[in-house]
């Protein structure tokens, strides 16, 4: 038996023939495979332990049907508490690796306690042709002054689907930045819903992917301020090749209230195929005054100046194609440690080395 | 082999959209020599140095360009390129998704002596090191939020890395400061040592144009060549400004 | 100090005294309100059409039923079709003698300036009082080219009749969207204009719509067709006097501008605050063709419009320059669709809107580049302009992009004017509010220097009155 969801929903709706105002997926019930993830890395002051029933955080955004297809099906569940005070610039880094046929859904709790500072990696990765599912919620919840990096690497099997949502809570002063990088499977969602509360809290939201051969990508943030002073920055940087899809919400929603706040939303989409679809929907609310929102985006393939800029160092178009990609993959791999930027390497050569570019 | 760099045969440039810009132009670099562009803002200097490399918002009109004897007018871009020819943006673009890094090695890979990964490293390191450029600005996209100045210093750094035959220089000293003008100069003075290679700067800059070795200096007004002679017409502009020459144009015009 | 500022009697409530002004019903013949096949009849046979077009309002009727109210936009839930009359007829007849027209229909277009604009700028005008027209006149020399400009009612038994047969309801179905049906089902009045291949038409040609009745609605059908070459400027303007009741405006525009022709649509939107205007425009441009609207929206109580462009040949281009400023009670909805069908076609979207007063404005769009529109260029451009804590700004818009070697540009900016420019102009002895008034001029000056002098004027005019409600 399957559940039919309405995932990555746009906060306010638009017309419904352009298909945006939500992404309708299907997920399997039946028992999760048993994984156990590998833990590696700083974890002097970060206790990690199951998540009991009794300690579960108020669910924010999200719609509630993903929330209780996530909460009945989740096998994996683990409460992720960094102390306070304590400063863990090392990663701690959670590896889950799946295999053919595979299903995984995870629940992790992400608390930062007052004045912590925690680097966060969570990855999740397939054999290439790998068919599977996963789908997981991270809630994340930032007290006063807590500051954190969260890095999600999604590398399922390209015959799979990925269903990746963090939400975050940020009190006072607190700061995050979360990067999601949905790379892998044939269906890619990723959402982060970002609830501003405290003053002069702040959220950094990026994603990055690279849509390839008949891949279906679809993301949704956004960022709602309540808090005075709160900023929120979202970026999207991606790379659509061959007969990829798509879709990329991403929403500054300014509450009445959140005086002198300011919100930043940019996309970047570089089209490499004359088969690709892509479709991007900014949407800036805003119910107070004292606010700046700004958005931007470029949409297309290599502009004629830049590309005359290439060819006079003698990079023709289908090398500046590639060094695009290596761009992105280079950057990517430089955030990540050493074992994850294999696995980045592993995926340009297995996923990418036969992209028609 | 002829001592001729490049050669420019009676060439006239015009913008896509038609709109005269490049009068009938001669000029001859021979390898080993040092030239010079002057003219008034609007003469056209940039359209010509940016036209040598095929820019796609010009299109020659007339005439045939020769580069080391052999006539590349019809070649595209990334071929002039290959063959040796580098200009220096007088506005370089920003290019968000590349990062400087993958595109100098890209470049390079593309250019006549593409260097192992070790030799590559090691060259680049060395001229960061003398321009004064952070190793940081290597994993930034590629020129996107870049001060000027910073521009202009990847702008040299890349004509020290792919070491072509012809290098032209447009303004590449403008918005410097003091600093950066000595580094920049002693970067044309490195590049200058080699006798088999040439130089054109576009350049206002009286400072450094007093400083480097010079062999011509040609004068671009309204498009036209006005006048060639040696580095006197240097100081000659420098106390007396373009006027004399706008009027020479005014009468050929007229 | 610059004049517009001079004026000093503090209003609290919005002054719309230049619009808000009612007639008295006269011998009108009105049908009951409501919507029923019999009613769609019954307005059928008053207009004495062709068969072709009482089936089409009754196949438009059942799609009507057939339709739900959209699931997104502004609430309309308060609007309710049984309340509405949707045929309002004059005591007169068609004239093209403002001297035929009655005395208190008269008086109402006189003050509205409609007279003295025609003899002073304009080459044709059309006037609507509620549900039909009252006047229709082209000058001699406009009409001597060949240009058509009458009552689409009248030119459906004339010479022009199969043409428009072609062309009504072609571009926006009765099928696209439940008003749109409802249009089909109940329009009348409204104007026809063809100009025919290379004429260039030099003078504007105006249509203005007044509707007196409470709760009636208004559904004039405007339907403008441009030959080869064809050069125009079609103005509109639309006002009613505010009533309690609800009152409805479903008109439909649709435009075709031909190969290498160029149509200027301008349009200010002043329906009074008790309004629905729920009103479907949509231009289609082939090869080399320019459409370029102007649209400023100030009044109605809710508003959904989106002035749709298909660029449908090679190189057509579009321009839409809109204002919408959303005041108290206000729910403001609009935008623009742009459909990019043919290679090499632009378009340029530039909006500003300002909410005030409780007012919700909100900015609604796409783009749609479509698998063959190879070399399109688009970019949308809005900015947001937040005057106090209670009002309300959304931005939504959405880009659907099918084909690779395209441009697709999106900028949008959200905010309150500057502090600093507003203590910039105090300190040159401005009070606060002329400042800022000042500062809101700005603001709207590149969309308002779009329009014809007489329509900035009364947009600044607009502007000032929406100001002197004082800034919160
Ligand atoms: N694509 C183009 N289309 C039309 N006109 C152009 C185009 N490019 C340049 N021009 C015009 O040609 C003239 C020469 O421009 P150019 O940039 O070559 O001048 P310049 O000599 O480099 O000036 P400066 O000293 O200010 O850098 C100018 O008048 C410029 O506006
Ligand atoms: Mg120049």
């Amino acid at each position: 038996m399957n559940t039919l969801l309405h995932a990555n929903e746009l906060p306010v709706l638009t017309w419904n023939r352009f298909n945006v105002n939500y992404k309708q997926i299907e997920l399997s019930n039946t028992a999760d495979s048993k994984i156990e993830p590998n833990i590696t890395g700083s974890t002097n002051n970060i206790n990690i332990k199951d998540i009991a029933v009794s300690d579960e955080l108020p669910v924010i955004g999200s719609n509630n049907k993903v929330i209780n297809y996530i909460m009945a099906n989740a096998s994996l569940r683990k409460k992720i508490v960094v102390n306070k005070n304590s400063h863990n610039d090392l990663p701690l880094i959670i590896d889950l690796t799946m295999h053919n046929d595979d299903k995984l859904t995870a629940l992790f709790d992400i608390i930062l306690e007052e004045n912590s500072i925690a680097n966060i990696i969570i990855s999740v990765s397939a054999a290439v042709k790998a068919h599977g599912q996963y789908a997981d919620l991270i809630r994340i919840k930032a007290a006063a002054h807590a500051k954190a990096n969260i890095t999600f690497l999604q590398l399922s099997g390209q015959s799979s689907i990925a269903f990746n949502n963090i939400t975050a809570q940020l009190d006072n002063e607190a700061h995050i930045k979360i990067h999601q990088i949905p790379l892998g499977g044939k269906t890619a969602l990723a959402s982060v819903t970002a609830n501003l509360t405290g003053y002069k809290s702040s959220v950094e939201i990026y994603a990055d992917y690279i849509g390839q051969s008949e891949q279906d990508i679809d993301l949704n943030y956004v960022a709602c301020h309540y808090g005075s002073k709160s900023t929120s920055d979202i970026k999207m940087t991606g790379i659509l090749l061959d007969s990829s899809k798509k879709t990329a919400r991403g929403t500054i929603d300014f509450h009445r209230g959140c005086k002198g706040a300011s919100g930043n939303e940019s996309e970047y989409v570089l089209l490499l195929s004359d088969k690709v679809k892509n479709k991007s929907v900014p949407l800036i609310l805003c119910d107070e005054d004292d606010v700046a929102g700004n958005h931007g985006a470029a949409i297309g393939t290599l502009d004629e100046e830049p590309l005359f800029y290439l060819k006079s160092r003698g990079i023709n178009e289908k090398a500046a194609r590639q060094i695009f990609l290596e761009s992105t993959l280079s950057r990517l791999k430089n955030i990540l440690p050493a074992n994850l930027a294999a696995k980045i390497d592993n995926y340009s050569k297995d996923v990418l080395c036969n992209e028609s570019i | 082999m002829s001592e001729k760099l490049l050669e420019v045969n009676n060439y006239s440039v015009a913008s896509t959209d038609d709109i005269a810009i490049l009068k009938n132009l001669n000029l001859t670099i021979n390898k080993g020599e040092t030239h010079v562009l002057m003219g008034p803002n609007g003469a056209g200097k940039s359209t010509f140095g940016s036209s040598l490399l095929a820019n796609p918002a010009y299109k020659t009109t007339h005439g045939h360009i020769l580069f080391e004897d052999e006539d590349i007018t019809a070649l595209a871009t990334d071929k002039r390129a290959k063959k040796g020819i580098f200009l220096s943006f007088q506005n370089p673009v920003e290019i968000p998704g590349i990062s400087l890094y993958s595109f100098l090695r890209s470049a390079v890979k593309n250019s006549a002596v593409p260097l192992t990964n070790k030799q590559f490293r090691e060259k680049l390191n060395s001229i960061l090191t003398i321009l004064d450029l952070k190793k940081e600005y290597l994993e930034r996209d590629l020129n996107v939020g870049f001060s000027g100045g910073e521009r202009k210093k990847v702008e040299m750094l890349q004509l020290l890395m792919l070491s072509p035959q012809l290098a032209i220089l447009d303004e590449t000293d403008s918005g410097l400061d003091v600093d950066a003008v000595n580094i920049m100069l002693k970067g044309i003075n490195e590049f200058q040592q080699d006798k088999e290679k040439g130089m054109l700067i576009i350049s206002h800059n009286m400072h450094i144009l007093n400083k480097l070795n010079i062999d011509k200096v040609h004068i671009l007004v309204k498009g036209n060549i006005i006048a060639e002679g040696g580095s006197e017409l240097i100081n000659e502009i420098n106390e007396h400004g373009f006027s004399r020459f706008e009027i020479q144009v005014g009468d050929k015009n007229a | 100090m610059p004049e517009v500022l001079t004026k000093t009697a503090p209003i609290t409530e919005i002054n719309r005294s230049l619009y808000d002004f009612t007639k008295a019903e006269k011998d009108v013949e009105k049908l009951s309100s409501g919507l029923t096949e019999e009613i769609v009849r019954q307005i059928s046979a008053k207009k004495n059409e062709p068969a072709w077009m009482l089936e089409h309002r009754l196949k438009s009727l059942q799609t009507y039923n057939e339709l739900h109210i959209p699931n997104w936009g502004p609430d309309i839930s308060e609007l309710n079709i049984d309340n509405i009359v949707t045929y309002v007829r004059p005591n007169t007849k068609l004239s093209a003698n403002w001297d035929e027209v009655p005395e208190d229909i008269k008086d109402t277009f006189d003050r509205l300036g409609i007279p003295e604009a025609e003899k002073k700028a304009l080459g044709g005008v059309g006037a609507q009082y509620d549900s039909e027209l009252v006047y229709h006149n082209l000058q001699k020399s406009v009409a001597k080219k060949g240009v058509i400009y009458s009552g689409i009612e009248e030119a459906l038994s004339g010479p022009f009749a199969e043409m428009i047969r072609k062309h009504f309801m072609r571009l926006v179905p009765a099928s696209d969207h439940k008003f749109a049906a409802l249009h089909g089902a109940v329009w009348s009045g409204g104007s026809f204009v063809y100009v025919p291949p290379y004429v260039k038409v030099e003078i504007p040609l105006q249509s203005y719509f007044r509707l007196n009745s409470p709760g009636a609605g208004q559904f004039e059908h405007t339907l403008i067709i441009l030959d080869k070459g064809a050069d125009l400027h079609f103005i509109e303007g639309c006002s009613a006097p505010k009533y309690n009741v609800a009152n409805l405006h479903a008109g439909c525009v649709e435009l075709f501008v031909g190969e290498n022709a160029h149509l200027r649509y301008s349009t200010i939107e002043n329906w009074s605050k008790n309004m629905y205007n729920l009103n479907t425009k949509r231009a289609k441009v082939e090869k080399n063709g320019i459409m370029e609207w102007v649209s400023g929206s100030f009044g109605s109580h809710t508003s959904y419009l989106y002035p749709m462009t298909i660029l449908n040949g090679e190189y057509a281009k579009s321009e839409f320059t809109g204002i919408t400023f959303a005041g108290e009670g206000q729910n403001l909805d609009t935008g623009t669709k742009i459909l990019h069908n043919a290679p090499h076609t632009s378009s340029v979207v530039n909006t500003k809107s300002l909410s005030k007063s409780g007012g919700i404005s909100t900015f609604r769009s796409a783009v749609t580049i479509t698998e063959n529109a190879h070399k399109s260029k688009a970019s949308v451009s809005c900015q947001s302009l937040m005057l106090d804590d209670k009002s309300r700004s959304d931005t939504i818009p959405v880009m659907d992009v099918r084909c690779d070697d395209v441009n697709v540009g999106h900028e949008a900016s959200i905010g309150r004017i500057d502090d600093d420019a507003v203590f910039y102009l105090m300190s040159r002895g401005l009070s606060e509010n002329e400042a800022k008034t000042l500062i809101v001029n700005g603001f709207a000056n590149p969309i308002s220097k779009e329009l014809p002098l007489e329509y900035a004027v009364e947009m600044n005019n607009l502007i000032r009155l929406e100001m002197e409600g004082g800034i919160g």
